[in-house]
Parts: structure tokens; sequence; C-alpha cells
């Protein structure tokens, strides 16, 4: 990898598993001071272990305010300035909007896009305040900027935090702080292989149709990985993108090549 | 940073001093890539105004420049509207270096700007001449040697802000980069199977030579001096600066590296937040 984040600091909400553990584990490897925050406190703590002294794990639901700012303030701790600020919890639920409870829906808000604003929040005010400026990158998607059927609040959360993310770039910009999101498409992850079953499902298809179907999809020829999304966040977060903010960074293999 | 070792680039418009061809080629060679880089010369731009164009000194200028520093370059006089001196790049670069890995579609023509109604034809052909059916010419030659190679590639193309909104004035100059957009999606979706990747990337103003030519001409047709033409604009620009070229450079080195093995189809905003779609 490289050196380019020794000494930041890093906190990546929901970097316990999937695309989360993937950007944790590539900053680390490019020098970076990490936290896991996550509300899987047994995943955040084993990786932290795993990643070594520079890693810190933190329990942190994204949807209390307090507690996020808790786990930067215990980021500046243990590491000083917080640099990077990965706001990538989320999730994802098969349902159809004629089945969807309104609570459910609430529920995801509450984490997809609530969390991200809180997160941005939480870690623009710690930017500021240090006056050095910073990088702050959201978990956007593909279904951000394409409705896919069965997703629709999902769908609404992610292109919600694209919009967020532009205006955060335009107010933050004079603090020197740069706010992207990255979009990627299907990505091999435990949350995806757990909505195979129900994808296949709604269409009358086996499970592993259903994943060929998907990566029919893309040009590319395969499934994206966390380790794409991982390199091109890392790459954000670097000085060689000084001039880049308010963008969405697609690594979906040409699959929505908009 | 990027482990382009080994690889081989060709890079077209890059025999000017300032400006993006250069900076990329650059960057590309202290990334550990050979580089081939091309630019019209001035015997074959007789057509143009001179001011606009380099010359074949200039070119070897820079070629000798990366040499000095390290790395590997060699130029080559090609004049992007005709196909077969694109074909003829192509084949320099596999020639000197035996393969092609990267291709930069960079040669632009940045000038020629006049509102419509006062656009005639010749400089609306020769605008989307140069900086669509060039870049065209580019993609359709690289990625046959690189089909044939077997091994995948990337192309890189140079678009603009203007890509991305229209810019009164500037008509053929915003249809060029529009289309420019239009192709790069294209192509990614032609090459993907080859594992060929095809982005674009966007600046914003960057005082190239041709930026500083841009300056000249859009403060002087707006009444303004060029310190308030400039300082308007940086006021547009949410990071408070135009461009630089090595925001290009750097951009264009990570898009072909491995760091980005799943990013195709893009137009990518290097614009300081003045363009976020």
């Amino acid at each position: 990898m490289s050196d380019r984040h020794r000494g930041k600091t890093a906190v990546v909400t929901g970097g316990a598993n999937g695309i989360g553990r993937g950007i944790v584990e590539r900053l680390h490897a490019d020098g970076a001071n990490v936290v896991i925050a996550d509300i899987d406190m047994s995943a955040a703590a084993s990786l932290a272990d795993t990643l070594g002294a520079n890693a810190l794990a933190i329990e942190t639901d994204v949807r209390d305010e307090a507690a996020l700012t808790s786990c930067v303030t215990q980021a500046v701790e243990q590491f000083g300035d917080l640099g990077i600020m990965v706001n990538n919890a989320g999730y994802i639920m098969f349902s159809p909007i004629v089945e969807t409870a309104a609570d459910d829906w609430r529920r995801m808000m509450d984490v997809n896009i609530n969390g991200i604003f809180l997160g941005t929040k939480v870690g623009a005010q710690q930017m500021i305040a240090q006056g050095k400026g910073g990088i702050i990158v959201n978990a956007s998607s593909g279904g951000g900027r394409k409705g896919v059927p069965n997703f629709a609040h999902y769908c609404a959360t992610k292109a919600a935090i694209i919009m967020m993310s532009q205006a955060a770039a335009g107010e933050l910009a004079p603090h020197r702080i740069r706010v992207n999101c990255y979009t990627p498409g299907h990505v091999e992850t435990p949350m995806m292989s757990g909505l195979l079953d129900k994808i296949a499902g709604a269409q009358d298809m086996s499970r592993d149709d259903a994943y060929q179907a998907l990566k029919d999809e893309v040009p590319w020829g395969r499934w994206g990985k966390v380790e794409d999304v991982a390199a091109a966040v890392s790459w954000l977060a670097c000085d060689d993108a000084e001039y880049i903010t308010g963008q969405c960074i697609a690594m979906n293999g040409g699959q929505l090549p908009w | 940073m990027y482990a382009l070792d080994g690889k081989v680039a060709l890079v077209t418009g890059a025999g000017r001093h300032r400006g993006l061809g250069e900076a990329m080629a650059k960057r590309l060679a202290t990334e550990g890539a050979k580089v081939v880089i091309t630019d019209i010369g001035a015997e074959k731009g007789a057509q143009f105004a001179a001011e606009h164009i380099g010359t074949t000194a200039e070119m070897d200028e820079i070629a000798a420049e990366i040499k000095q520093a390290g790395g590997e370059a060699t130029p080559h006089i090609c004049d992007v509207l005709d196909e077969d001196q694109v074909a003829g790049a192509v084949k320099k670069a596999v020639d000197t270096y035996g393969s092609l890995d990267i291709m930069i579609n960079n040669a632009g023509i940045g000038y020629l700007m006049t509102d419509i109604l006062n656009l005639e034809q010749k400089d609306w052909d020769a605008v989307l001449n140069v900086n669509l059916r060039g870049v065209f010419f580019g993609i359709k030659h690289a990625a046959e040697q690189m089909i044939a190679q077997g091994n995948g590639g990337s192309i890189i193309n140079i678009a603009s802000q203007a890509a991305k909104r229209g810019f009164a004035g500037a008509a053929a100059y915003v249809s060029s980069k529009h289309g420019v957009v239009g192709l790069t999606r294209t192509a990614a979706l032609e090459f993907g199977p080859h594992n060929i990747r095809v982005n674009s990337i966007c600046p914003n103003h960057v005082t190239t030579g041709l930026g500083a030519w841009q300056n000249e001409h859009f403060s002087a047709a707006g009444g303004q001096s060029e310190d308030d033409y400039m300082s308007a604009m940086e006021s547009r620009i949410p990071l408070g600066r135009v461009g630089l070229t090595s925001d290009i450079a750097s951009t264009a080195a990570f898009l072909c590296s491995d760091q980005a093995p799943y990013i195709t189809g893009q137009n990518l905003d290097v614009s300081g937040g003045e363009e976020m779609h």
C-alpha cells in the first residue's frame, strides 16, 4: 500500500463488517490510525485486535448524536486530530412499498440518512475546531442514482445522501473540508449475500441465477469488491484529490455509466 | 504511489509547457510509465492561429525534461484530425516500448469561441473534429491495440466542466465536450468485456496557455478587467481557487492505476466543487 495517511486519524462508521471493514483495512494499510465505530462491538473489537496498536473499536450507534460525538472525542484523545471521517454505516432491506411498515421506513431513514447527517455534522464540527481542514466521505450507492424495485426506502436514503453531501461540500469548503460520496454497484459483502435469496425469490429464480443475473448487468463482468470501494475512498482522502469535492465516485464496473 | 512501472502511455496534445498534457505525461513518467507524447507541431498546425500551436521544439523539450528527471519519453508529431496519424502514434508507442497500456486523449482546441449567431461552420468543424472526432480516433486505435494485446488497459479522455453545463459564447466547445462524455460512456460499455476501462476527467478552469487566452478573451467580452474576471470565477468555486494542472495529473494517474480497477464509464469532475454532477 502506501504511507499517504500516516499520522492521520480516521473514523469509519459501520467499520466492523463489509465495505466499512474494507475501508478500515485500507486506510490502516495506508498508514492511518483507525477508529472502528460500530454497533457490532464484538466484530469491531476483533478487527481492532487484528490490526494492532493503531486501531480502536468504539461501540457507536449512528442514530445517536451524543454517541457519535463521544466517538470522535475518544478518537482525537487516542490518536490526535481527526483527519478523515467516513460515514459508512447503513443497511439494506428487501421490501416492496405496499408491504413496508411505516416503522421500517422510519428506521431506515434514521440509520441511513440521519446517521450520515449526524456523522457529517459531528465530524465537521471537530475539523472546524481543529482549523486544518479534513475529509468527509459518505456512503451512497448506485441505488441513490437509479430507483431499484423493492428497495424504495434504501434508494431514497442513498439519493438523499448525495444531495446532503453536495450541500455540505459547498458549506464546508471555506473550512478546507472536502465532502464526497462513493456509489458502488453490487458488492460482494455479507449484506448482499443475505439479500440474494430474497432477490432470487422475487424473480422466481435460483440464488445462483440471481447472482449471475446481477453480474450480467455489469460491463466489467464481475461483482464489485470491497477493495474497489476502499481504494477509491483512500484516494479521495489523500492530497492528490485535494481539488475534488461534492462528487460521487462510482466504482460499479460501468454498470451505471453516468 | 500509483505503481505504473512497465506501463506504456500515450498522451496526445502534450507538447506545450504549462498544459494539462505535459503535466499528465510528467506525472505518469514519475510513476514509472514510459510515455509517448504527441502534439500537432507547428508545421502541421499552420491552419490554426500560431499562438495556440506548440512547436516541435517545445514538445522535444518536454520529452527531454522527462528524461532528465529519470523518466522515459518519446516525442512524436500527430495531428488528431488525421486518423492515420493517430493510428501511427499508437504504432509508435508499440514500436518504441512494446505495448500500449494507457491512452490519454487530451488534444483539444480551447479557443475559436464565438456566439452561435456568429459561429461559422469552419470553426464549428475545427473544434468538433479535434475535440470529439480526435478523441474517437484515439479511443478506436488504442482499444484495437489493447484488445490485440489481451491484457486490458485504461483510456482517459479529457473532457471539461463544459461537458456538464452550457457556456454562452462557446457552443462548439461545449458541444464537443458533451460529446466526449457520451463517447466515454459508450466506449466503456463496448470495451468492458476486454478489461479496458474508459473514463473522462472534467476540469474546470486551469490557467494553462489556452486557459490564459480564455481569461483574456472572456474578460474582454464581458467588459471586465482580467483580475475582476478571475476574482468572480474564484468566488464561484467552493474550494476558492482555480484548478491546477497537478490536480488533473494526479487524477489521471489514479484512474489508470490499479487503485481504480472497477471505475469505468465515469466522467469525473475535478473542479473544486464547482460542478457536482
